[in-house]
């Protein structure tokens, strides 16, 4: 559900402002809210990010994207160059780079909390 | 405390990651932008195809309708001229911004600012070129005219209208590749584009290498390789043409060229003069040669093909004006094309409309230079080249009144055919009326707007063809020509002697042309102008004989001539030069020493019918069987230094035909004396050797369309956004001028009946978008020779089997 929660906000924010930089933010914010381990937000965050490119790319990839994916996948030099492997590349992209955000915001949260238990 | 280091770490690790995901480096683009499926490459994508019912442009008076054909092509009709425009620049800016800018940052030298130090040469090349000071003399020269400066306004204010409507996520994807925002369009955009076009196709001269050679040869034997009137040609004006009119006075000569040793290059020479190049194709065939009774207009410009299309296809009507055809991104109008009363393409003229002259400075500090009997200041011009990423270069051009000093001294970086210490003479520089001509030439209704047109075309100078419906076929070579004696301009000119200044033009009424002649059609391929009745003297380095030899030959036979004979011709792929020159060379192979696979090669030759089929091998083996020879006739003199430049491949062919006896044949760095027939032999050798080494054993890879694709790259080189190598049944010198990069950039066939008719193809499509369907959809018709029938409407609400679609843009604040 969190996964779910965070995917969404990534991509109703994205649309909205019109920026990549909330694939890592959402899961830096989810990460630093959320009482889990540092692990156990990068798997979240990542699987958000993920499922939110993927998600999109997939269905753009589907609609009308199928020229321009090719002719990317061909540009990066990719071995596969069908424009399927972007919407793979996208994807993985969103996770590592969500995944880390993640990683970051509850080990800031961990290092936070552990401060105000020392002080207490 | 171990938790903060854990924590610092990761966001240390979070920092380096974003920075590196939104920073471009080198060629590969930002990825978490660029990958972004909200706002990078993904939004890139064939749902831009989608037709809008209604777009609002701010300035517009009237409103305009556009109709869309299935081809993407806008027919746009407007109430006034300057809505027009407006229009134009905005479909044009959705379909090719990136495109236009880019083109308009090359010519301007202004690529170091989005590219990095690594295009700081190119950059600096265009600013020492005058580029710019060329460019801002164009906008000085239209200062007074009103109705130029509106239409000017109109059109940038359409661009930039678009680029305001756009968002990050709508930006072209070479934007986002290139990590870049798109800027505002301006006059100075127009005028460098226009600048750019004329560079390309008057630009360049062999004067350096030329003056070499003379220096090396002595004047006659230059003059004997390098002729004034080269053999084969059959003129663009038919001979025996009269000239009624009494020719201007022209300078006496005073010697061909500057006095003194030539500045000497590195290797001295660049390529061989029939590698693939810039040419084109038109021709007019009078009513009394078709079957129809109506005049057929043809033409095809042979430009370096690219990636998005070089043209833009539009059909643009307005009160006294209904035009179709296809225009220059980022300029207002249509260049080639036809309207509902005549019709035009246009071919490069070749004339030398650019001169060197040797300067003498009075001292190292270059601030006077020797003229007459006194001396002259220097001025400068400061350029500055933003780059990316590094330090801004300041550059201090050198100009005298005859032009830029584009180098002092010779540096790396500049080309080897621009002499150092030199200054540069080019119409291209001076103030233009081709923006004027083109806007007549749009409404041009019969022969008299035209010739009234052509009065403003002055560079590049172009052989413009023209029909009209009620039934004339014309043609001009025309342009901005200086008064010079025979000869001059071809060597390097003395920069100190105001005789040898261009002193006048020839008059715009006297420019060689045309009108309804007698055989029935004019026509060119940029071979020469005239024979030599003409009073004057405009150049002599055209291209060779076989295409326009070839046009002429089947224009002269055909009879009841269709338009699908036209669109049949355009893509005729019989090589003149090959059957010119190839049953000599088989004579000359003494068929007893060939070995065996030599010997089936010649005979297959022997038997081949001289056409350039994209299936044949003959082609492969006759093409790399005449490089060789040609190689063996001229590169031992270049290595010795005796030559500077390539002779033309058709004076070789005279050589073969009329002098084989001549000494060029014989290897000078051998100690024997080799004969024509010697070379000849171990050319075919080396030639079955060659092709052997690069496509193995005789078989499917020689055949022409495999060994020698044609490449249609992207305008930047971005790979993937070009297309696939495409196997063409053309070749350089063929009509089918399809070669390496370079080819027909559009075909079109008029029928100047009382409804016109006309038919036309790209190699790549209406959009520029390497997303949408319509980025390359014409390049199969294109390789297949095929046409396609153009829509072209009498008004915005005509109704049309092939529209697909009608927008209409209104006004607004």
């Amino acid at each position: 559900m969190i996964v779910l929660a965070q995917a969404f906000m990534i991509v109703l924010l994205q649309w909205g402002l019109q920026s990549w930089v909330w694939v890592m933010g959402v899961p830096l914010a989810f990460g630093l809210a959320a009482r889990v381990s540092g692990l156990r937000a990068a798997g979240r965050g990542a699987a958000a990010g993920g499922l939110a490119w993927l998600g999109s790319a997939l269905y753009l990839y589907l609609t009308s994207g199928r020229l321009v994916a090719g002719r990317v996948a061909a540009m990066l030099g990719l071995p596969l160059r069908s424009g399927w492997i972007m919407v793979v590349v996208s994807g993985i992209l969103a996770a590592l780079a969500a995944g880390l955000a993640a990683y970051a915001g509850a080990g800031l949260r961990a290092a936070l909390a552990g401060t105000e238990k020392s002080r207490s | 405390m171990k938790r903060w280091w854990k924590a610092l770490s990761a966001l240390l690790l979070l920092g380096a990651a974003f920075w590196a995901l939104e920073t471009r480096h080198g060629m590969v683009p930002p990825l978490g932008k660029f990958l972004d499926p909200f706002t990078g490459f993904w939004r890139n994508n064939a749902a831009g195809d989608a037709l809008p019912r209604t777009l609002r442009i701010p300035g517009l008076r009237d409103g305009v309708t556009v109709a869309w054909d299935d081809r993407h092509v806008p027919h746009i009709f407007a109430g006034n001229e300057l809505d027009l425009y407006r229009a134009q620049g905005y479909l044009t800016a959705r379909d090719r911004l990136w495109q236009m800018e880019f083109l308009s940052r090359y010519t301007g030298g202004r690529l170091a600012e989005i590219l990095g130090p690594g295009a700081v040469a190119m950059d600096r090349l265009q600013r020492r070129l005058g580029m710019t000071w060329g460019a801002e003399n164009f906008l000085q020269g239209i200062r007074d005219d009103a109705r130029l400066r509106r239409i000017l306004a109109a059109y940038c204010g359409g661009v930039n209208a678009y680029v305001d409507s756009l968002q990050p996520s709508g930006y072209p994807l070479e934007y986002k590749i290139l990590d870049y925002a798109p800027g505002r369009w301006t006059p100075f955009d127009v005028a460098l584009i226009l600048k750019y076009m004329s560079w390309y196709l008057s630009g360049e001269g062999r004067d350096l290498e030329l003056t070499q050679t003379r220096q090396s040869l002595g004047e006659v034997e230059t003059d004997r390789l390098f002729p004034l009137q080269a053999p084969f040609q059959d003129p663009v004006i038919p001979p025996g043409t009269s000239w009624d009119f009494p020719p201007a006075e022209t300078p006496i000569s005073r010697g061909r060229g500057a006095p003194g040793a030539a500045p000497r290059t590195g290797s001295g020479t660049r390529g061989r003069p029939f590698a693939a190049r810039i040419g084109s194709n038109n021709w007019a065939v009078s009513g009394s040669k078709t079957k129809s009774g109506f005049p057929i207009l043809c033409g095809d410009p042979h430009l370096q093909l690219t990636l998005p299309a070089i043209w833009y296809e539009a059909q643009l009507a307005a009160p006294g004006m209904n035009v179709a055809g296809v225009s220059l991104p980022g300029t207002p109008g249509v260049v080639i094309g036809f309207n509902d009363r005549s019709a035009w393409s246009m071919t490069n003229a070749g004339s030398d409309v650019l001169d060197f002259y040797m300067m003498k400075f009075k001292d190292g500090a270059r601030r006077e230079y020797a003229w007459g009997e006194g001396w002259r200041p220097t001025s400068r011009r400061r350029e500055k080249i933003e780059v990316r990423g590094g330090e801004p270069v300041a550059e201090s051009v050198l100009y005298t009144h005859l032009g830029p000093v584009p180098f002092v001294e010779r540096r790396p970086d500049m080309p080897e055919w621009i002499p150092a210490g030199a200054a540069m003479r080019w119409t291209g520089h001076d103030p233009s009326g081709i923006l004027r001509a083109l806007v007549l030439l749009n409404r041009a209704r019969g022969l008299d707007d035209f010739h009234a047109a052509m009065g403003s075309f002055d560079c590049p100078p172009q052989n413009v063809a023209f029909a009209s419906r009620d039934g004339h076929v014309a043609i001009r070579h025309n342009g901005r020509f200086p008064l010079r004696s025979r000869g001059q301009g071809r060597f390097l000119l003395d920069g100190c002697d105001p005789a040898a200044e261009w002193r006048g033009w020839v008059p715009m009424d006297q420019v060689p042309a045309a009108e309804d002649p007698e055989r029935g059609f004019v026509s060119s391929a940029n071979q020469a102008p005239v024979d030599a009745s003409y009073p004057y003297y405009l150049g002599w380095d055209y291209a060779g004989f076989e295409r326009g030899r070839r046009i002429n030959e089947l224009l002269g036979a055909a009879a009841a001539i269709t338009p699908e004979d036209m669109a049949r011709l355009q893509v005729d792929a019989l090589n003149l030069r090959a059957r010119t020159v190839l049953p000599r060379l088989l004579e000359l192979l003494p068929r007893e020493a060939l070995s065996p696979e030599e010997r089936k090669r010649a005979e297959e030759l022997g038997g081949w019918d001289f056409v350039y089929r994209a299936g044949s091998t003959e082609p492969t083996v006759f093409h790399r069987f005449f490089v060789e020879l040609y190689d063996a006739t001229w590169e031992d003199e270049l290595e010795m230094k005796r030559l500077f430049s390539w002779p033309g491949a058709d004076r070789t062919v005279d050589l073969i035909l009329k002098e084989p006896g001549a000494s060029y044949f014989d290897d000078v760095t051998t100690p024997t004396r080799e004969s024509l027939a010697d070379i000849v032999r171990r050319a075919f050798s080396r030639s079955l050797e060659h092709l052997r080494s690069r496509f193995g054993p005789f078989g499917p890879r020689w055949r022409w369309g495999t060994a020698h694709p044609v490449s249609i790259r992207h305008l930047a080189r971005i790979p993937g956004l070009g297309s696939p190598p495409q196997a063409v049944s053309g070749g350089s010198e063929l009509i089918n001028a399809a070669s390496g990069s370079f080819g027909p950039s559009w075909r079109m066939v008029v029928e100047l009946g009382p409804v016109i008719r006309a038919w036309g193809v790209l190699p790549g499509g209406a959009s520029g978008n390497p997303g949408s369907r319509f980025y390359d959809d014409g390049i199969r018709d294109w390789r297949e020779g095929r046409v396609r029938e153009l829509v072209f409407l009498e008004t915005a609400g005509q109704s049309h089997p092939r529209l697909v679609g009608r927008t209409v843009i209104g006004g607004g604040r």
